[in-house]
């Protein structure tokens, strides 16, 4: 009982994260029905720029809660500038092309920018706190300050994207959007910022869960997003890419799916079970849990 | 509230496919203006090319002194042209006051725009009732009043409204083209598209008739009802 309650918290914690990684995922894909492959390496260039802020800033010497939050807010900041970025210099000149071509430059800009990572970073470096830690036991579960970190900046973020998808103005243009583009344009709604705006809401995201994660690790590496983006990509697949709401019960899946794995199969079969879960879902429900069937238009 | 268009030497390909061959209209202010054609005439190509949705080879469009060619079709809206488009093309996934809101997404006057969506709800106590309901469980009818509900919240100077009859029952058109005609005689001009010769004409002021991307024939509506070839060709004899 105790280790299937340690295994749900640390299988939460973890899904948090790739929740919040497939958002990014799912939600360019909504617009532009694009898969973002570039999208993890925004997530890695957070770490990293969340590491250099910290250092510069002195939070890194100093842990406080209040410098925590400027590295956070910094390092999602920087995220979007790098996602719009992203998406003017590689994506916008594509616009009118296939969707095959946008995919090969998606993949294109995800190995520049992690070779460029390793590049300047070199193979990993150390993270340090930015809040005092602290682990209790509650009858038997270990609960780690970091857990509570996650899953208190994961719930505000989704809060605060559930309030902008929903109730604004810019969360209206952008369903609106995602299913014409045409449509949006006769309502007055220039589709390219709003496509900018989900670039940049998506990458502020990765910005959070890529401080999340250095937190926790306390090591970060160039490659961290190859393999991390390329499992919130399962996520979102898993949920039914195009939906928000499915990329965090995706996330959530395939956290619980992989602690649960590894706690009481082996570890080693613990990055197997996300591919296992793809296969599964892309030969029985292709559409994913959340997502709608839409026929092939011809 | 209100404005002419004119389009002058309109010519638009799809590929090498010409669909447009200089096509001229005008549309005056404060009038409707009918256009009449069968299907794959170039009726919506020629709505779409007016809204920015597509770039004309040649020609121009333009609302009152203000050329629109070259402008993206969202610039258009400001410029005060709004289409309610073929198929209706409601956002299914947002509910009937969403689309009514996006409808107003070029204005800032939050007090206007509550006007005007109350405006719309008299005109269609239907949409009232629905508000909070998606768009796409509407029935046909009322997408289609949504539809040109949600094209009237950016208070347009010209209305354009590609086939409102389209697919819906004769009662409910009805219904629809009386609304047309309030909304016109409020002032706004309008270029209605329609299959269903007869009904347009019957509320417009001046028709033209499309034939295969050229226009055949510009007349007062009144006429093209009894003009003999006209009602052989689209009013069913």
């Amino acid at each position: 009982m105790t280790l299937l309650l340690q295994q749900l918290l640390n299988g939460f914690s973890l899904g948090a994260i790739y929740a919040l990684i497939a958002l990014g995922y799912t939600m360019v894909y909504g617009t532009l029905q694009l898969i973002n492959f570039a999208h993890g390496e925004v997530y890695m260039m957070g770490a990293f720029a969340a590491l250099y802020l910290a250092k510069v800033s002195g939070v890194a010497d100093n842990p406080t809660i209040p410098g925590a939050i400027v590295v956070m807010l910094g390092a999602m900041a920087f995220c979007a500038v790098l996602g719009m970025t992203i998406e003017r210099v590689a994506y916008r000149p594509l616009r009118n092309s296939s969707r095959l071509n946008m995919l090969i430059t998606a993949i294109g800009v995800s190995l520049l920018l992690q070779n460029l990572g390793l590049l300047m970073f070199g193979a990993l470096q150390d993270f340090p706190s930015l809040l005092p830690e602290a682990r209790w036991t509650v009858s038997g579960v270990m609960v780690r300050s970091n857990d509570l970190v996650i899953f208190g900046v994961t719930a505000t973020l989704m809060v605060v994207l559930t309030w902008i998808v929903e109730r604004t103005q810019l969360g209206r243009a952008m369903r609106a959007v995602s299913h014409s583009r045409d449509a949006a344009a006769l309502m007055g709604i220039p589709a390219d910022r709003i496509v900018v705006a989900t670039f940049a809401i998506g990458s502020v995201l990765a910005g959070a869960a890529a401080v999340l994660v250095a937190m926790d690790k306390h090591t970060i590496r160039p490659d961290m997003g190859m393999t991390f983006g390329l499992k919130a990509f399962v996520a979102a697949v898993l949920g039914g890419i195009g939906s928000v709401p499915g990329a965090v019960a995706g996330g959530l899946l395939l956290g619980l799916a992989e602690t649960l794995v590894s706690g009481y199969v082996s570890s080693t079969f613990r990055d197997a079970i996300a591919f296992l879960l793809l296969i599964l879902i892309l030969l029985y429900k292709p559409s994913g849990l959340f997502g709608k069937h839409v026929p092939e238009k011809v | 509230m209100s404005a002419t268009l004119a389009v002058r030497g309109l010519s638009v390909f799809y590929g090498q496919m010409q669909a447009l061959h200089g096509v001229d209209i005008d549309v005056p202010k404060g009038q409707i203006t009918a256009l009449l054609g069968a299907n794959g005439a170039g009726k919506t190509t020629l709505l779409r090319t007016i809204s920015g949705l597509n770039t004309p080879r040649s020609g121009s469009v333009r609302i009152d002194e203000t050329e629109l060619v070259g402008k993206p079709a969202h610039e258009v809206v400001s410029a005060g042209i709004s289409q309610s488009p073929e198929g209706r093309q409601v956002f299914p996934n947002l509910t009937v006051r969403e689309n009514l809101q996006l409808g107003a997404w070029i204005r800032k006057d939050k007090d206007g725009v509550r006007a005007d969506m109350d405006r719309v709800v008299g005109l269609w106590p239907r949409l009232g009732e629905r508000l909070a309901q998606r768009a796409g469980t509407l029935s046909g009818g009322e997408q289609q009043m949504l539809a040109i509900g949600r094209a009237m919240m950016s208070r347009p100077r010209i209305l354009l409204l590609d086939e409102p009859s389209l697919g819906l029952a004769p009662v409910i058109v009805a219904g629809i083209f009386e609304t047309i005609q309030a909304v016109n005689q409020e002032g706004t001009t309008v270029l209605l598209v329609e299959q269903n010769a007869h009904l347009a004409l019957k509320i417009a002021h001046w028709g033209y008739v499309l034939e295969t991307g050229a226009i055949q024939k510009r007349a007062p509506a009144a006429e093209l009802l009894d003009d003999d070839a006209i009602r052989a060709a689209y009013l069913g004899g």
